[in-house]
């Protein structure tokens, strides 16, 4: 084994290490077939597969810097891979050993004030996302949608230590103990961020954590709210993190519903890009034309608020966002 | 050809090298080794262009090897190609420069054809736009760098899909064209060369040359099926069909000769859409058939299934449950058995690729468990492709080697449908002496994460080919790697005159070399 190869075990941060890392890759480059990144730039050196193949070959993080960069952290890569490997995290891991290099290296860890830790005493806490939770509207509609006496909307939705962990920056073991620590009461999250998804699965094993999309559709009668003639944007990160279980409830609704869904014949969903950082490799209106394309449908209706804005500037349908189907609901 | 018997201990001639072949004289077809000689020169010149050569370790590295994982090596730089234009500039600029080019599509190559010992690879897969669709014709115009699976993803919002093409995502339009592209609806649609109407090509020389039955005849039928000799596929136009989901069939034996037999009948009849044997070992053989309609599923089980001496599932387990009991000491080969259909079986209708019984994206289901159940850091796949007369016996002989080498291996047979006598077909794999249906099969050990040394791997592929040059016999994969096997099964005639052609439109014998010449 190289000597990176144990560098890099030893700097795991995000991966799971139960599952096959690079050195299993054997470049076959299924994992290229969803990935974003590679269908805007036909370059194999860009994507999970050129990152594996580079670092088995003894490349170091500094020599695929660019290649870390663009992924946009959809992890459809990992819900193709044949072997199973950790795709996503490796990525996150490479980011953050690029991170370690930078003499500027920042840590996240500021300590939200005590006002805003999330209170204990709901059985259920909704962690929103930044863009959810500085928008009134769909606010609005979420406590319509969930608030009771065992629901709450978390004043922490842990926002900073999503793009802490996206941006390979380590989150300080305080900061992530008081997360933790709010969380920790609640039995169910409903977790509109994908990567916070995962992260708190691994963090939170004995609480149930489910998508805002997922958990929305199961508070309204969707059958009757969604037809064939709409295209459903499923948020990617969260899809693909929990994709076995995922690709089972969206088809039920698929089947259910007749809609359309950002599905390529693999069953991964294609993602805008939108969400998280800015990937110089992928433009999510591209994206956005490639989902759509050959497809007839008078509405969008996304799970990710990022993508309304995507698809409106692409698209003359109503673009909604998935909350606003339980004011339809409210209006009938 | 007999191999003489070599006993332990004693070091024997290699009989693939061709110093040691008596009466088959060596041929100098390259002028000389290249040795990296005027590189600068001619990346300065590409570069002039706007062609970016990537020289970094890390890209270059990326393309070490090929599905096989047997060969590696290493270009002294890489190009992604973005159109023919840049194809052409590159090839005339090897030419003069004298600088080896190796193209790679998926690189789904096992004996190290796709890979660069030096010089430029030309990556083809940043060509992978689909052009036109012309709905009234049903074709498709398309870029020749895209895999297969990625043309399937635009076809499919249109309700289209590709003819045949191989059972593997990542294989691109223009690799498979150049070697011919075995699907299991080949006995009736034959490879997917035969599915091209036209091609773009880039010559040797750097020519671009449109091509088809028509025009420029010769290069088309140099192209298709010629493993990247006689130039590049940059575009091409395919056949295309309405969409249909599948429904599949298996039938289980316990007897190789009676599952091909099956086969045979089946495909030589017309009698299926989709028809395939894969094996475990030869204990478990499974022939599969499949249909696109519910009309040819009919007809089928009405004319033809009481010919078909295969099993059910329920009866093939109690067969292989009563044989095992009275072999207690196969214990282990039946638990084998037993996991591998435990787990591989889901694989083949996972619901959300079902529509009912029938399988929706029939490629991604089993291109994900060929990779799954068959793929690794190592594949080693020799294979023979005969007529029909030879091919129960060439497989058997096959089996008898795989036992040989291996606990665990894979058979894989399929047919394969020819039009005519192709000017194509010649010096490819298909067989010269078969008419109608040719029959291929691919000899797969399940290596896991044994190791064997490279030189027990080889001996083994070296013992299957030897069969074929001992009954006349074809190969899908006799590049690379295999090259020495290429005078010994097609002989110096046709060999010496493939060779002349090659010389004429490939000066420089820069374009894939190491692959056939």
């Amino acid at each position: 084994m190289l000597l990176h190869h144990k560098k890099l075990e030893n700097a795991v941060i995000f991966r799971d290490s139960s599952r096959p890392g690079y050195e299993r890759c054997n470049g076959c480059r299924v994992c290229t077939l969803p990935c974003p990144v590679w269908r805007e730039t036909r370059d194999v050196s860009l994507t999970h597969c050129g990152r594996a193949r580079a670092v088995q070959c003894g490349a170091s993080p500094e020599d695929i810097r660019e290649s870390i960069g663009v992924c946009i952290l959809c992890g459809a890569c990992e819900s193709v891979c044949p072997f199973g490997i950790d795709t996503l995290g490796i990525t996150i891991d490479l980011r953050y050993m690029l991170g370690m290099k930078d003499p500027d290296r920042k840590t996240a860890g500021e300590l939200i004030p005590e006002e805003r830790v999330n209170k204990w005493g709901y059985s259920r806490l909704i962690l929103p996302g930044k863009n959810i939770g500085s928008d009134e509207r769909l606010m609005k509609n979420l406590r319509n949608l969930f608030e009771d006496s065992e629901t709450a909307v978390a004043s922490d939705d842990g926002s900073d230590i999503s793009l802490a962990i996206e941006s390979g920056i380590i989150v300080s073991d305080e900061r992530k103990e008081q997360f933790v620590r709010s969380l920790s009461g609640a039995r169910e999250l409903v977790v509109a961020d994908g990567i916070l998804q995962r992260i708190l699965k691994k963090w939170l094993p004995d609480v149930s954590i489910t998508g805002l999309g997922i958990a929305i559709l199961n508070k309204i009668d969707f059958t009757e709210l969604i037809g064939p003639d709409d295209l459903y944007i499923i948020e990617t990160r969260g899809y693909h993190g929990a994709y076995s279980e995922m690709v089972r409830e969206y088809d039920l609704i698929r089947k259910k519903t007749g809609c359309q869904m950002n599905l390529d014949l693999h069953r991964s969903a294609i993602p805008t890009g939108s969400v998280g950082r800015y990937s110089s490799a992928v433009s999510p209106q591209e994206q956005a034309m490639w989902i759509m394309q050959g497809r007839r449908f008078k509405r969008i209706i996304v799970e990710s608020p990022e993508d309304i804005s995507v698809f409106m500037s692409v698209s003359d349908a109503d673009v909604i966002h998935v909350s606003e189907l339980a004011g339809s609901q409210h209006d009938e | 050809m007999k191999i003489p018997v070599i006993q332990p201990g004693e070091i024997p001639p290699d009989h693939v090298s061709p110093e040691s072949l008596r009466g088959i004289p060596r041929q100098q077809t390259k002028p000389s080794r290249w040795t990296g000689k005027d590189w600068e020169k001619f990346t300065r010149a590409v570069s002039a262009h706007g062609i970016a050569v990537k020289e970094n370790r890390a890209v270059c590295s990326l393309y070490s090897s090929d599905s096989g994982g047997m060969a590696y090596g290493m270009p002294h730089g890489v190009v992604v190609a973005r159109s023919t234009d840049q194809v052409s500039i590159i090839m005339k600029e090897a030419q003069k420069y004298n600088i080896p080019v190796k193209v790679r599509g998926g690189s789904l190559t096992t004996e190290g054809e796709t890979v660069a010992f030096g010089g430029l690879q030309l990556d083809m897969t940043g060509m992978s736009n689909v052009l036109a669709i012309d709905h009234e014709n049903m074709t498709v115009r398309t870029e020749a760098g895209i895999y297969w699976h990625s043309l399937a993803e635009v076809l499919r919002r249109d309700g289209y899909d590709y003819l045949s093409a191989p059972l593997n995502m990542t294989s691109s339009v223009g690799g498979t064209l150049s070697v011919g592209g075995i699907d299991i609806n080949s006995p009736r649609l034959g490879c997917s060369a035969d599915q091209a109407l036209a091609l773009r090509v880039v010559t040797p020389k750097g020519e671009i040359l449109e091509c088809s039955e028509t025009i420029n005849p010769e290069i088309f039928n140099r192209n298709l099926l010629g493993y990247g000799q006689f130039g590049i596929i940059t575009e091409a136009t395919l056949r295309i069909r309405n969409f249909t989901s599948i429904t599949m069939h298996y039938f289980y034996y316990s007897s190789l000769s009676s599952a091909i037999g099956d086969m045979m009948m089946l495909a030589e009849n017309d009698a299926s859409d989709y028809i395939g044997i894969l094996t475990i070992m030869d204990r478990a053989v499974n022939l599969l058939v499949a249909f696109d309609s519910a009309e040819r599923e009919q007809a089928f089980f009405a004319k033809w299934r009481r010919r078909v001496k295969g099993y059910g599932e329920m009866g093939f387990g109690i067969k292989m449950g009563a044989y095992y009991a009275l072999r207690p000491w196969k214990f282990k080969e039946a638990l084998y058995l037993l996991d591998r259909k435990k787990s591989l079986m889901p694989e083949f209708s996972p619901g959300h690729h079902m529509s009912g019984s029938s399988i929706l994206d029939r490629t991604v289901v089993f291109s994900k468990a060929v990779w799954k159940f068959w793929g690794g850091r190592q594949m080693v796949i020799p294979d023979l492709a005969t007529n029909k007369e030879k091919f129960i016996k060439a497989v058997e002989r096959g089996n008898a080697v795989c036992k040989k080498y291996f606990r665990y291996y894979t058979l894989y047979c399929v047919g394969i449908k020819l039009t005519g006598g192709k000017e194509r077909y010649e010096m490819s794999c298909i067989p010269p002496d078969a008419g109608g249906i040719a029959y291929g099969c691919e000899f797969e050990p399940m290596l896991e994460d044994r190791y064997y040394s490279h030189d027990y791997l080889q001996s083994f592929k070296n013992e299957i080919y030897d069969i074929g040059v001992d009954m006349k016999t074809s190969y899908y994969r006799f590049g690379g790697m295999m090259k020495g096997y290429i005078r010994r099964v097609f002989g110096d005639e046709v060999v010496d005159r493939h060779l002349a052609l090659k010389q004429e439109a490939d000066p420089g014998m820069i374009l894939n070399s190491d692959v056939i010449f």
